[in-house]
This record gives C-alpha cells, sequence and structure tokens, in this order.
C-alpha cells in the first residue's frame, strides 16, 4: 500500500516540569515517527522570550535526553522546543505544520501489554485502525476495540463497526488472537471508557468535533487523559473526517 | 547569519511565533480581540471614571474639545508606532524601537522613563479606585471617616495586592481582562444612548445650558495635558507585540482601533454629563462625578451601576500598568541597560518577581502622595516624550532605510503626520503644570545619569550591530 501516509506521532512533553517519557512508550513508537514537542508554561505576567532567555539551555537538555532515547531505541525522531502561554494552542498549532496525524498525550505507563481503542462511528474507522496497526504491529500488545453506545438495540451496528477495524488492524498486521471486540451499553459513555481504561495500558481514540460546551471546557480527549492513568494517543480530527456516504456505507446503511 | 534584524533577541516572525536560532520557538498567543482589550481596558479607567469631574471644572464643556484633542494627538503617534511594531514585532513597544532607531542613550532615557511612567500611571488608577471605594461605602450608608486618608488605604492595599498576586498568580487572567472589557463597553454604550437622546431633549427634560468654554481657550489645552493620561493605553499594546498573533495586521488594528474607541468614548462622556448635570455639579462632584450623572439619569440603580464599573475600570487599567511596567523593565534590563537580574523569572509560578517588585514598590510609595492630577500629568509626561521620539525614531529609521527594515504597515502622510505627531507630543507638555515638569525632568535627568554610569558601553542602534 505505496498511498498509506506516513504515521508521524506529537509527543508534547512539559519539558521543566519533570514529565517523563515513560520506556514502554518509547519502544512501542519507536515503529512511527515521532516529533517531540517540549514546551513551556509560562503565565501572561511574564514575556515568552524572557523564560526562553534563563530556561532555553536545561529545556533543550532535557529535551535533547529524550531525543537520544528515541533514536537509541531505532525511532525516527525529531524535536521542537517552544515557550508558550497558551500550552493547547501550540500543541495543535505544530501537529497542524508537520502534519502529525496523531498527537501522544503522556501519563506514566509501567508496560504497555494491552491498549483500548475506543472507536465512535462518527469517525474513519480505517484510519485509526490503520494507524493503530502500523504502529503496533511489530509489537505483542493485544488490542481492545471498544464502542459505547446508549442503547442496547444499536449493539449489532457496534459489532459492524468494529468487524471493519479489526478488518484493517489484520491487514496492517495485528492477528486476529491479538484482538479483543467489546461492544458496552452504558447511559454514560465517558465514564465506562475510563472504567475500562483502567484495565489497559494506552488509550486511543479520535478527535472528536469540538461542540460549544467542548470548546469552552476543553476536548473530551484532553478530559479523558486528565483523568486516566494512561497515555492517551489522540488521532486528529483533520484525519478523520469522511465523506457522509462512505461514513453510512461503513455502517451498514443509513440511520433509522 | 541567519538572522538580519537588529537584536539577538529576534528571529524569524510568522503569524503563529517568533522561531530564533537554534530553532526554539516562542507561541504567539494574543488574537486582535486581546489586543484591542490590552489597549481599551488600559485606557478606560481613567477618562470616563476619573477625569470628568476634573476636566469640566477647568474647562468647562469645551473639555470634551480637550478629550478629542487628545484623541488627535494619540492617533497621530498611534499611526507611526503600528508601522514600526509591523517591522519590530517585539516585546518592549516604543523602547525597542527608540533604541533600536536612535541608540542606546535615547533608549535609556526611554525605558526607564517607560517604567516609571508606568509605575506613575497605575498609582493614578489605585486612587482612583480609592475614590470609587470610598464612594461605594458612601453609598452603602457607611460614614467614610477620614476620606483622603481612606481612599489611600484602600489603593496601598490594593497596589500590594495586585502586586502580589501578578508573581503568584499563574492563571489565565486574560479572558477575565476580555470580559471586563466587553461588561464596561456594554454598560456605557447603554448610559451613552439614553444621555444622548436626553441631551437632545428626546425626553423633554431640561438640559443644564451652559456656555461652550467659560474658562476661555488656554484650559483647553491643559486640560488636554491633564487628561492625555487617558490615552496610554495604546502603547502597551506594542509592549506585547511578541505575543500578538499575525502581526502584520492585528498591531495597527488594535492600536488604531483602541484610541478611536476610547476617543469616541471619553468624548461622548463629557458631552453627555456636561449636558446633564453642567460643569460646576461635575467639579463639585470631583473623580466619581460620572457617578452622579447616572444617578440623575438613572436614579440610584444608576449610581450603584456606574459606581461598580469604576471599580472594575480602574482595578484593569491598574493591573494592566503594572504588567507593561514589569515588561518595560524586562525590555531594558535584557538590553543590559540595567543589570540583568532585574528581570530574572521564577520557575516556581514563572513569573518575574524581581521586576514586579521593582514596580509594585514604587506605585504603592506614590499611591500614598494622592495627588490625583500630579500623578497623571508626570505618567503623561513620560509617555508624551516617549511618543514623540517613537515619530523621531520613524523618521530616522526611514530615512537610513536599513536593509531589515520591511514594515507590513505604512504610516500615510508620511512624513507630515509623524512630524506633527513629535511636535504635539512634545508640545502638549508645555500646557502642564510646572510641577508636574519638574518631576518629569527629573525623571529623564536622573534616567540618563544612570545610562552614562552604568550603560555607557551598551550598543543597540540598529545599523551599529
Amino acid at each position: 500500500m505505496t498511498d498509506v501516509p506516513e504515521n508521524r506521532v506529537l509527543v508534547p512533553i512539559e519539558v521543566l516540569r519533570g514529565q517523563d517519557v515513560p520506556e514502554p512508550v518509547i519502544e512501542t513508537f519507536s515503529s512511527a515517527s515521532v516529533v517531540l514537542l517540549g514546551y513551556h508554561e509560562i503565565p501572561e505576567q511574564t514575556a515568552p522570550d524572557q523564560a526562553r532567555m534563563q530556561f532555553e539551555d536545561q529545556a533543550q537538555n532535557a529535551l535533547t535526553d529524550f531525543e537520544t532515547a528515541f533514536a537509541e531505541a531505532g525511532g525516527d525522531v525529531s524535536s521542537r522546543l517552544v515557550f508558550t502561554h497558551d500550552p493547547l494552542k501550540t500543541i495543535e498549532r505544530v501537529a497542524a505544520e508537520l502534519e502529525c496525524d496523531s498527537v501522544l498525550l503522556l501519563n506514566p505507563a509501567p508496560v504497555l501489554r494491552q491498549i483500548l481503542v475506543a472507536i465512535s462511528e462518527t469517525v474513519n474507522v480505517e484510519h485509526i485502525a490503520r494507524l493503530v496497526g502500523d504502529v503496533m504491529a511489530d509489537s505483542d500488545v493485544e488490542v481492545t476495540l471498544y464502542h459505547v453506545t446508549p442503547d442496547s438495540e444499536e449493539r449489532e451496528r457496534g459489532e459492524r463497526i468494529l468487524e471493519t477495524a479489526a478488518e484493517t488492524l489484520e491487514e496492517h498486521g495485528i492477528d486476529r488472537d491479538r484482538i479483543v471486540k467489546a461492544v458496552v451499553a452504558d447511559d454514560e459513555p465517558l465514564e465506562a471508557l475510563l472504567a475500562s481504561a483502567e484495565n489497559h495500558h494506552l488509550v486511543v481514540l479520535g478527535e472528536s468535533k469540538p461542540t460549544i460546551r467542548e470548546r469552552i471546557w476543553g476536548d473530551v480527549s484532553e478530559t479523558i487523559a486528565g483523568q486516566t492513568v494512561n497515555p492517551v494517543l489522540v488521532v486528529r480530527r483533520d484525519y478523520l473526517e469522511v465523506p457522509e456516504a462512505e461514513l453510512e456505507e461503513a455502517a451498514g446503511g443509513p440511520r433509522g | 547569519m541567519a538572522s538580519d534584524l537588529p537584536s539577538e533577541g529576534s528571529g524569524t516572525v510568522t503569524d503563529d511565533a517568533t522561531r530564533h536560532e537554534g530553532g526554539t520557538e516562542l507561541e504567539r498567543t494574543i488574537g486582535l480581540t486581546g489586543g484591542l482589550s490590552i489597549g481599551v481596558g488600559t485606557m478606560i479607567g481613567a477618562g470616563i471614571f476619573v477625569f470628568p469631574g476634573l476636566a469640566a471644572g477647568q474647562a468647562g464643556p469645551a473639555s470634551a474639545l480637550s478629550f478629542a484633542i487628545g484623541a488627535v494627538i494619540a492617533l497621530f503617534v498611534a499611526l507611526p508606532t503600528s508601522e514600526l511594531a509591523t517591522a519590530m514585532p517585539e516585546s518592549g513597544g516604543g523602547y525597542y524601537f527608540i533604541s533600536r532607531g536612535m541608540g542606546a542613550a535615547y533608549g535609556a532615557i526611554v525605558g526607564i522613563s517607560l517604567w516609571l511612567g508606568l509605575v506613575f500611571a497605575s498609582a493614578f488608577y489605585l486612587v482612583g479606585f480609592g475614590e470609587y471605594a470610598v464612594g461605594t461605602l458612601v453609598e452603602a450608608g457607611v460614614p467614610a471617616g477620614g476620606g483622603g486618608a481612606f481612599v489611600i488605604l484602600v489603593g496601598v492595599a490594593v497596589g500590594v495586592g495586585l502586586t502580589a498576586m501578578s508573581v503568584t498568580g499563574t492563571e489565565n487572567t486574560a479572558s477575565l481582562q476580555n470580559a471586563v472589557v466587553a461588561l464596561l463597553l456594554g454598560m456605557l454604550s447603554v448610559f451613552l444612548l439614553y444621555g444622548l437622546l436626553d441631551s437632545f431633549g428626546v425626553f423633554g427634560r431640561e438640559t443644564v445650558p451652559q456656555e461652550l468654554t467659560p474658562e476661555g481657550y488656554l484650559p483647553i489645552l491643559t486640560t488636554a495635558a491633564l487628561v492625555f493620561t487617558s490615552y496610554l493605553g495604546f502603547a502597551q499594546v506594542a509592549t506585547v507585540a511578541g505575543e500578538i498573533t499575525d502581526p502584520g495586521r492585528n498591531l495597527p488594528l488594535a492600536m488604531v482601533g483602541s484610541v478611536v474607541l476610547v476617543g469616541v468614548f471619553y468624548v461622548l462622556t463629557i458631552f453627555v454629563a456636561t449636558s446633564a448635570l453642567g460643569s460646576e455639579a461635575l467639579e463639585a462632584a470631583g473623580e466619581t462625578a460620572i457617578v452622579e450623572v447616572a444617578r440623575e439619569y438613572f436614579g440610584r440603580p444608576g449610581a450603584v451601576a456606574i459606581l461598580f464599573a469604576g471599580l472594575l475600570a480602574t482595578l484593569s487599567s491598574a493591573n494592566a500598568s503594572i504588567l507593561s511596567s514589569s515588561r518595560a523593565l524586562y525590555a531594558i534590563s535584557r538590553d543590559r541597560i540595567v543589570p540583568p537580574g532585574a528581570s530574572k523569572v521564577n520557575l516556581k509560578y514563572g513569573t518575574p518577581h524581581v521586576a514586579l517588585a521593582l514596580v509594585g514598590g514604587p506605585v504603592v510609595l506614590l499611591v500614598t502622595t494622592g495627588q490625583t492630577e500630579i500623578l497623571a500629568e508626570v505618567a503623561s509626561f513620560l509617555h508624551l516624550v516617549m511618543y514623540g521620539l517613537i515619530c523621531v525614531a520613524l523618521l530616522a529609521i526611514r530615512r537610513e532605510d536599513p536593509d531589515w527594515y520591511d514594515p507590513d504597515f505604512n504610516t500615510p502622510a508620511y512624513p507630515v503626520l509623524p512630524a506633527i505627531g513629535a511636535i504635539s507630543s512634545f508640545g502638549l507638555i508645555a500646557f502642564m503644570q510646572p510641577l508636574s515638569q519638574v518631576i518629569g525632568v527629573f525623571v529623564m535627568v536622573g534616567a540618563l545619569g544612570w545610562y552614562l554610569y552604568y550603560a555607557r558601553d551598551v550598543s543597540l542602534k540598529g545599523g551599529e550591530l
């Protein structure tokens, strides 16, 4: 498949606050192209340049250490260092500039053997599955494909979506015996996802289209990253949009 | 050389970031709304909530003209400042342009004057805040014993509080500032619209008939010099030029836009205030005269609303000025005009605690004088010198036309407009009280003395690097 875009993962690191990149994350993601985004958040009282003059060397050294660790694990890695008042804006800008299709929000991960891939019906299932497959093919992680529906009658529909994902994963090097499918009926999708995440070591989800509420209170993926103890791989919105017709086809006909 | 700009502090400018040699980037995070909010938020506290009574007392209804003159001068400076800022979108604003265009000696005088000018301005706003605090107490039926002393007490306490919050607070206050500015503009629009309709007799009420210039023509100019403090905010937009997104577009719009916006509000406010109450009643009401105007129109609820707005506006202006002053100190310490320790940032809060203390300390000291008019005039004096020199710097840089100079925005009517800007800025100083002039000159001579003593070997002019 020559038309498959290179998987490029942006890894933001709050570099002067002692944030660490877990060893298993470095190993697993050495199969992708990784951009380390070292950032330092500064309050509005301070000019970014003022902080740069004082902390640039310290920050650059810390970032270089991480870069070396990725390179030694055999990864294709590069880095950027940004001083910013607004890390979210910085992460979005750099991700767009460098055409990263996903962003890895770090959390501690002592091991990385089981990952949870949340699949909703509004996103490009195949893109997420392809990305996960490409990154995880050489590892021995187990992938749980996960779909929450508020209505138990929608179960079958969920199964279909997950089957599509499983097929794509298989095409991209993940054997069937490493794939688990889970359709869960729950009124509180977010809570259910967080509960399931506890038994896994990494969560993969698609960035949702921001609703007004999310614009104000932050994206769901950020919320999950803040509430779970796992790293979260967010597949960026730009890579998830699919034409309406294709979406219907993938889900097995228009919704009743 | 990767950088062809005139300083080691500069780098490649894009719409969203500045990229330095070595690859480190500084994110730009303030958009047009944020820029306008800095400009308007800094200015609106003074012109509407402190000056109307003082100005009407001096020049009568013609004080509306004084505000208009101030707006025109500010505009003549805002346009050249916009051009320079789009060519050098860096922290430091006026200081940066003058030091790069005219050399370190002028830079030192302007940089130190800007720091202290903003200290005077902050103290002025805090005294204004104190007046509103007393007004609020009186309204609530609490006898504010010892009036003046209480004003100072409140001003000092709030000055200490704001400084401490700036050092330890890492919450983002920008969105709060935007909300405050939007709320103030909304309230004032309702108030002014009603007042205007009333002034033209729509509600059939008698307005106070009065001669336009009861005190003659000279007070129009002296009042313009006094109230010019109401226009000090637009240059604060330039002090955060390094953080403005799409600087080529947003900087000129934010600076010129905020001057025009507050100028219109000021002129209308004075017109409405003098029509409603007459200059003598306004003068008697002093710093909180606008509260009495609101009472005239809307009764007690109007007075309470404007008291509340006045507290918000003076507080937001004081806070913005303290932060700008600390930025000014950073800019001169970056260039080694004052010791670099002055802009040290602590890792715990990420704030420049030394600079903030060097601002907050003198501010509190000045608040204890309680001299609204002197504080305002000295602040204006020190800013007007910088404004005049900004115009001169534009003329100087355009004449030399160095390779690095490539502004996105060009001043219209060059060279006439910047020349008028320079002459009128310097000219306005002549109409101030002698004491303000003496203090202003004293600060500038002190700054020059400091330069000769400490920073003589600093070279900053664009061409010299």
